[in-house]
């Protein structure tokens, strides 16, 4: 279990905070999506979380433990992918994990088997300068996985993926949560956090506007909508209602002839527009 | 702790062998020991090499006859002349330090074939101006070459650590900073010493004390690396980082004067690392045996005061920067 209470973090002591009053907890075993438009604090708050900033007030806990009394061995435990690559490039991906494994005193894993996981298998005696932006990225999240974590922290590792590798690097997520880890997933990705996450919180200015399971958050804030295209004058035209609004759908269907009608499910990102008043990007 | 250490002593070889910097330091050296033997001449500084006698039976050209004894060590001593004394049959040669070989090929040179004369050699190692001028300067080169390798490469290393951002993924590891500090010096201690000795044997040869050698060489590299590691903390660039690292380079070559103009010895000079090093260098290369446990001792102190900077600095200001410290 990871407790965060009343976190606050101001970079330039004037003030001005860049994470404000966030308290949230992640029951073991879960994954806990943070998401939110660039410069809403996530990275600030993963950061704190991880002992590589300072907690200036409130609270980290790991099973009751503060962040700041944890010694050499809470690093044994967790795994951390950085928002940016941070590999050595003259190293290839191989011996970026074999080093880095090298570090802990408890059994890591084999660093081909890894590469394997992420789809580096082909690439582990390549250079990492040689590496593509989204190569990079999976060898990031690759390092994070060598010590067999039991907490990981993830800062966008879908981010720079083709779709595919994507879906390949959410499937690998899931599975470390079935191995009983604990995450702290951030993301942009709404689908990604949507399908993989047990809780989310929407941060917006540093502080969480709405925190829910997304299946909660969809029949709080998201309203179904139809959809009802129809021709005029020899173009098509599309007209979107609310569920409820029986009176407007029929009085569209009495005056025109539709061509397709579809109702849609409000996605996350609407509902973080409907509930912050912006968009996510 | 020796698992972790054995790791990145091997990273940091491997990232020390892929950069460029590395092989500019190596091909350095290799025009260093041409140039001593190709184009800085043996003579420069000829005035060392003065022979001086008292009582001979002959007069050669090119010696110099003194009044006494006591007048010919004194010059030996002082000038580092080289001093012939005649006892009945026997001439005696006074020098600060030749080696047999040169001692030989000097008497051969004079009194032609040996067994006309008894010849004793007797050594007043106070002063070694006659060792070849270009070769007399190897503990310079030594000291600036493979010996300031840890100082410049543990400098490049931590900085493009720095760039990479990979120091953060290290402060989310269980790496710690003794393991941090202790890889590094212990990477380019050994080979600065590997590179001191390779220049050592090209330059002066064989002939010098080795056990002495090897364990000076290792310390003042090790030291250099943690003054390169203490200093470099600060920087985040390389170009802010490169004029700080040529002044405290240039500051430390300011020994390099007193090495060849033993005169100019102020008081502060001492205090400058390279100081103790370089006349160790020549102690242990030229000496003959003179103790050198003193420039040994010296350095060591030197580098455990570093190690201890380093290490808090590294904490401080590189793996714990910006955190709560526990
Ligand atoms: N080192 C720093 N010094 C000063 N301000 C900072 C620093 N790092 C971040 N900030 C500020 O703190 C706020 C939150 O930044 P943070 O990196 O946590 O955002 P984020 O949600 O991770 O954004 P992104 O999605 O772009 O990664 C921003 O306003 C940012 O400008
Ligand atoms: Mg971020």
């Amino acid at each position: 279990m990871i407790d965060v209470w009343h976190l606050y973090h101001d970079y330039t002591g004037t003030g001005k905070f860049a994470v404000l009053d966030v308290t949230f907890s992640i029951p073991k075993g879960t994954i806990f999506g943070c998401l939110g438009p660039s410069g809403a604090g996530k990275s600030t708050i993963q950061n704190i979380m991880t002992g590589l900033l300072k907690l200036q007030r409130g609270e980290v806990s790991y099973e009751g433990k503060s962040v700041n009394e944890l010694g050499v061995k809470f690093f044994n435990r967790i795994g951390v992918s950085f928002e940016q690559p941070n590999v050595y490039r003259r190293l290839t991906g191989y011996e970026n994990l074999k080093y880095f494994a090298g570090l802990f005193s408890v059994p890591t894993l084999d660093p081909m088997e890894v590469l394997d996981w992420v789809g580096l298998r082909d690439d582990a005696h390549k250079k990492a300068s040689d590496y593509s932006k989204g190569m990079l990225q999976r060898l990031n999240l690759a390092r994070s996985l060598i010590n067999r974590p039991d907490i990981l922290f993830l800062d966008e590792p879908t981010s720079g993926l083709d779709p595919s590798t994507a879906s390949r690097i959410r499937n690998l997520i899931m599975e470390q949560k079935e191995k009983g880890a604990t995450i702290f997933l951030t993301t942009h990705n709404m689908d990604l956090a949507d399908r993989l996450c047990d809780m989310v919180a929407f941060l917006d200015e540093g502080s969480i506007a709405a925190m829910d399971t997304p299946g909660n958050l969809k029949l709080k804030y998201g309203k179904k909508e139809v959809m009802i295209t129809y021709e005029k004058d020899g173009s098509l035209v599309t007209e979107s209602f609310s569920m409820d609004d029986k009176a407007g759908i029929a009085s569209l269907i009495d005056r025109v002839t539709p061509v397709k009608i579809h109702s849609q499910e409000a996605t996350l990102e609407d509902i973080f527009i409907r509930v912050t008043g912006r968009g996510l990007s | 702790m020796m698992g972790k250490i054995i790791s990145l002593m091997v990273q940091d070889t491997k990232l020390m062998v892929r950069n460029a910097i590395f092989w500019v330091i190596t091909v350095t050296l290799i025009l260093i020991v041409l140039s001593v033997h190709f184009l800085i001449p043996g003579d420069f500084n000829s005035s060392g090499q003065h022979l001086v006698s008292w009582n001979l039976d002959t007069v050669y050209p090119g010696i110099t006859p003194l009044e006494s004894r006591e007048a010919v060590e004194e010059s030996v001593r002082k000038d580092g002349t080289i001093g012939l004394i005649q006892e009945g049959d026997t001439i005696i040669l006074i020098h600060p330090g030749l080696s047999e070989k040169t001692q030989n090929a000097l008497m051969a040179a004079l009194f032609g074939e040996p067994g006309d004369y008894n010849i004793r050699s007797l050594t007043l190692r106070q002063n070694t101006g006659i060792i070849p001028e270009n070769i007399r300067l190897a503990p310079v080169f030594i000291c600036f070459e493979a010996v300031v390798l840890g100082f410049l490469m543990a400098g490049i290393l931590m900085l493009s650590e720095k760039e990479q951002k990979t120091i953060k993924a290290y402060r989310v590891s269980p790496g710690g900073t003794l393991a941090y500090v202790i890889s590094k010096a212990l990477v380019f201690g050994i080979f600065g010493t590997i590179y001191a000795l390779l220049m050592a044997v090209l330059i002066v040869g064989f002939d010098f004390n080795w056990p002495g050698f090897i364990l000076l060489a290792f310390v003042s590299s090790v030291l250099f690396t943690l003054l390169g590691l203490a200093v470099t903390v600060f920087f985040s660039d390389m170009s802010n980082w490169f004029f700080t690292a040529v002044l405290i380079l240039v500051i430390n070559m300011t020994t390099m004067v007193s090495y060849s103009a033993p005169a100019f010895s102020p008081f502060w000079i001492r205090f400058i690392p390279s100081y103790t090093i370089i006349f160790g260098f020549e102690d242990v290369l030229f000496g003959a045996g003179r103790d050198i446990a003193q420039a040994l001792i010296i350095t060591s102190a030197e580098a455990a005061v570093l190690f201890a900077a380093a290490c808090a600095l590294v904490r401080k200001k590189l793996l714990k920067a910006g955190r709560s410290m526990t």
